[in-house]
């Protein structure tokens, strides 16, 4: 029962790291996404620019899936399945926490800065490159995130 | 490699020949022109209209999918430019464009009113008199309206029994009713209000002639007619796309001349005379002189420049750091005191890009696209040389953690392969992390350092020998001389007896002399000096203690004495030496300061997660791909097209992110220690081109 249960606890952290990254990056993009049609209703042109923009807080769903994803390869989902005891289980989901929380918040936030952004670039499109260095100021969080779910998941010894 | 050395300079020049002058001056592109008056010159009608029709060209263009993220620039030569401008008759073009587009918006409004009108004359189709006899009637009227239903129309009939009229059911859509009612001249506005009263909507057919039922087919008839007319129309609009980039070129004349025309109409002028002050190369002094010599009544002569004038910046770098000018200009271009830093952006950018990709194979992509660009993009080709040296380093980073396409070679698993990923492997990401953090912080503290040796150099250069040596050489001694202390020579005596005194001298360095804004007399100095130096280590010794910590070198008891009749002479001189407090309590923020040092080096610990990330999803599509492959059959097909797709996106991703962090870590980590940037561009008057690239 211990056994399974541990199981359980390490998939449920994968699966918040996923979930938790794509609905940032959802929420974020959904932002930016709706902006960028309105400046694109009066110049298409500026498609190019406005995508990556636009993209930006895609990366935090991308950064919660590989949380995911490692914890499952830690688990040997893809091949022989580690027997986790419920502490183990618990450790794994734990560690999958930064990633999912920081992700989650930092995709938001940065999509209203892209937001903004985005009404920038429709009045001045040479300056499209600081708007997204301040989008990236917001995104940093979710790497540090990242990085300690990273550690925490890859030298955990099971 | 460097901040090109500019002239001020004063060109006088006769108003009869201004305008030829600066056609030449044009031509020449060598002259910034600074002093322009405000003049408000109204905007080109004819850039409106060329601009315009290119505007409703622009659906008709074809544009490849390079095309949506950069602007291609067509080259064209100066003789072809003008040419081309006298001998066409863009004209012709816009005014059949502009004929074109008021036809086509004419018979949309028509198409709207015919559709209006059979809607409404819709339900009166069963109605077989024509609206002429309707109207006929010499004593009588007819009254068209619709009741939403028949119980109202009920209570209607009853509530107007008392007036004389007659009335003709014509339909029934749903529980709508549509009548005609027939009534006395004299009783029409008392049924009308009646009518109204009863929430029946009454219909006007203002000037239609004839049966519904052939009006409808009229207008139905017209509607084809006017939808064929517009389906032409826009196939002679999309004729005219050939015409694009002549008018494209066309638009970039106008505006160049009309831009002439406003710099013309805004130089300062006396009564016979407009003086043209600006900038120029000095290498370009020559030529302009020769301009000068051309026409008959202009001088020029080089003057000094204001002395708190800020002159416009230009740069100059040989041709592999070229590129990565493009960065500076993004952020902001040095202050004329000051180091250019492209030569250090071209060594660094790259690299740190390459770590934030970190995978062999998908260097050795970039690399191909970036010289797929470079064949087919004209113009500024910056970011592609940028994108070709990120693709190098790229390689080096991806073979250094083992990463080709994610774990391709191992899944593979064809004997080179493996051996060739562990011949130039490292270390692995994913067992070792903290190997990876290692390089990553290791890069940032170099990094940091050079930012700091710049800004020494730089201060040196403005002879601020103070800040040069206290806000920056002490930093530059402490924090390596921390690491040394700690970690590398932790078990070598004389190492650390040298390095505990350099880092006692940087810290009272940095405590009592990196606030410069405070001036002090050099005894002052040097006694608060010795007063900190002592104070310091007897702290840090009490400090110490708590973690077994001592120093090597041990100061006997009684040189601390030293500090009371130290501390005494200052305060017999106190007038002077409470400016030294205020010094040093800065000197402490400072100290505090090198919290931000910390923070500044974790932050390239981005690098470490950026290039794990690139490698993990490349794994995770391999994975993916590898399962599917045991489909019989469609497995491989559909696993091939998950492999090229998977990655190319993840390159793509990670090209983006690996670019913008790379580049925010310049700005703000390295350019923090030193840049201070703030310079106007140096953009000498010329042809600016949108569309075509003048050669």
């Amino acid at each position: 029962m211990q056994e399974t249960l541990g199981l359980a606890l390490a998939i449920a952290g994968a699966a918040l790291a996923a979930i938790l990254g794509g609905i940032g990056s959802a929420i974020g993009i959904g932002y930016a996404a709706q902006a960028a049609n309105g400046v694109l209703s009066e110049d298409p042109d500026k498609f190019g620019k406005l995508l990556i923009l636009v993209a930006l807080p895609g990366t935090q769903g991308i950064y919660g899936f590989i949380g995911a994803f490692l914890v499952l390869i830690k688990i040997g989902i893809f091949g022989e399945l580690i027997q986790l005891t419920f502490y183990q289980g618990l450790q794994l989901f734990f560690a999958a926490m930064p990633v999912a929380i920081a992700c989650l918040v930092s995709a938001i936030w940065q999509g209203r800065v892209c937001t903004a952004g985005v009404e920038m670039v429709a009045k001045r499109p040479e300056e499209s490159t600081k708007a997204l260095i301040y989008g990236v100021m917001v995104e940093f969080y979710a790497v540090l995130g990242l990085i300690i779910s990273l550690l925490a998941i890859l030298l955990m010894k099971i | 490699m460097a901040i090109i050395p500019l002239e001020k300079i004063h060109i006088i020049v006769h108003k009869n020949i201004k305008d030829k002058f600066l056609k030449d001056l044009q031509k020449e592109h060598i002259v910034h022109i600074t002093e322009l008056k405000d003049t408000q010159t109204s905007a080109s009608e004819e850039l409106n209209i060329v601009n315009n029709a290119l505007s409703h060209l622009a659906g008709y263009r074809k544009r490849g999918v390079l095309e949506m993220f950069l602007t291609m620039k067509t080259p064209v030569d100066y003789e072809s430019f003008e040419k081309t401008n006298k001998e066409y008759d863009y004209q012709r073009v816009t005014g059949k464009i502009q004929h074109i587009r008021q036809t086509i918006e004419n018979n949309r409004s028509s198409l709207k009113k015919l559709q209006d009108d059979i809607e409404i004359l819709h339900p009166w189709t069963p109605m077989d008199i024509s609206f002429e006899e309707l109207h006929s009637m010499q004593k009588a009227s007819a009254i068209a309206a619709s009741v939403p239903s028949r119980d109202l129309l009920e209570e209607l009939l009853k509530k107007v029994q008392d007036i004389p009229f007659s009335y003709q059911e014509i339909n029934e859509i749903g529980s709508t009713v549509y009548l005609l009612f027939f009534v006395a001249n004299e009783h029409i506005d008392i049924i009308r209000s009646r009518l109204v009263e009863a929430e029946c909507t009454l219909i006007e057919f203002y000037d239609l002639k004839g049966k519904p039922t052939d009006i409808i087919r009229q207008h139905k008839e017209e509607i084809a007619r006017l939808e064929q007319n517009t389906i032409e129309l826009k196939e002679q609009e999309s004729s005219l796309a050939r015409e694009i980039a002549t008018l494209e070129l066309i638009s970039d004349y106008i505006a160049n001349q009309h831009n002439k025309k406003r710099v013309a109409e805004s130089l300062p002028e006396t009564n016979r005379t407009v003086n043209i002050i600006g900038w120029i190369q000095k290498k370009h002094l020559k030529r302009l002189e020769n301009l000068v010599a051309r026409v008959e009544f202009a001088v020029f002569e080089t003057i000094a420049p204001e002395p708190d004038e800020k002159p416009p910046v230009a740069l100059q770098n040989p041709g592999w750091t070229k590129p990565y000018e493009m960065l500076i200009k993004l952020y902001s271009m040095p202050d004329v005191k000051e180091y250019d830093p492209t030569p250090f952006l071209a060594v660094f950018f790259p690299i740190m890009f390459g770590l934030c990709i970190t995978d062999a194979i998908y260097g050795i992509i970039l690399i191909l696209f970036s010289i797929y660009l470079l064949r087919k993009v004209t113009g500024d080709r910056s970011l592609m040389w940028i994108l070709l040296g990120g693709g190098i380093c790229t390689i080096f980073a991806g073979a250094m953690v083992g990463s080709w396409a994610g774990n391709m070679f191992e899944l593979i698993g064809l004997k080179p392969l493996v051996q060739l990923r562990h011949t130039f492997m490292l270390f692995d990401p994913l067992t070792s992390p903290l190997a990876f953090i290692g390089v990553a912080l290791g890069l940032g503290f170099i990094h940091m350092m050079i930012g700091i040796v710049i800004e020494i150099v730089d201060s040196i250069k403005n002879q601020a020998y103070e800040t040069a040596i206290f806000a920056n050489l002490t930093w530059l001694i402490f924090l390596p001389g921390i690491l040394l202390y700690f970690i590398v020579f932790s078990n070598s005596m004389i190492a650390k007896a040298i390095l505990e005194i350099l880092l006692w001298l940087s810290i009272v360095g940095i405590i009592t002399g990196s606030y410069t804004e405070i001036k002090v007399k050099s005894i002052d100095r040097l006694v608060w000096a010795v007063i900190v130096l002592l104070g310091w280590i007897k702290l840090t010794e009490v400090v110490g203690t708590f973690f077994q910590f001592t120093y090597v070198i041990q100061i006997p008891g009684y040189v601390y004495l030293s500090i009371i009749p130290l501390l005494i002479l200052e305060i017999i001189r106190f007038k002077h030496s409470k400016a030294m407090l205020g010094k040093i309590a800065w000197g402490f923020y400072n100290l505090y300061g090198s919290s931000t040092y910390l923070s500044v080096i974790l932050s390239y610990v981005r690098l470490m997660a950026l290039g794990l990330v690139t490698g993990v999803i490349g794994m995770a599509i391999n994975t993916i791909a590898w399962m599917i492959i045991k489909i019989p059959v469609i497995g491989i097909v559909f696993a091939i097209l998950i492999l090229i797709g998977g990655h190319l996106f993840n390159i793509a991703v990670n090209v983006l992110g690996g670019f913008i962090h790379t580049m925010r870590l310049q700005y703000i980590e390295f350019f923090g220690r030193f840049y201070t940037g703030g310079s106007k561009s140096f953009r000498p008057f010329g042809f600016e081109t949108k569309y075509v690239n003048l050669e």
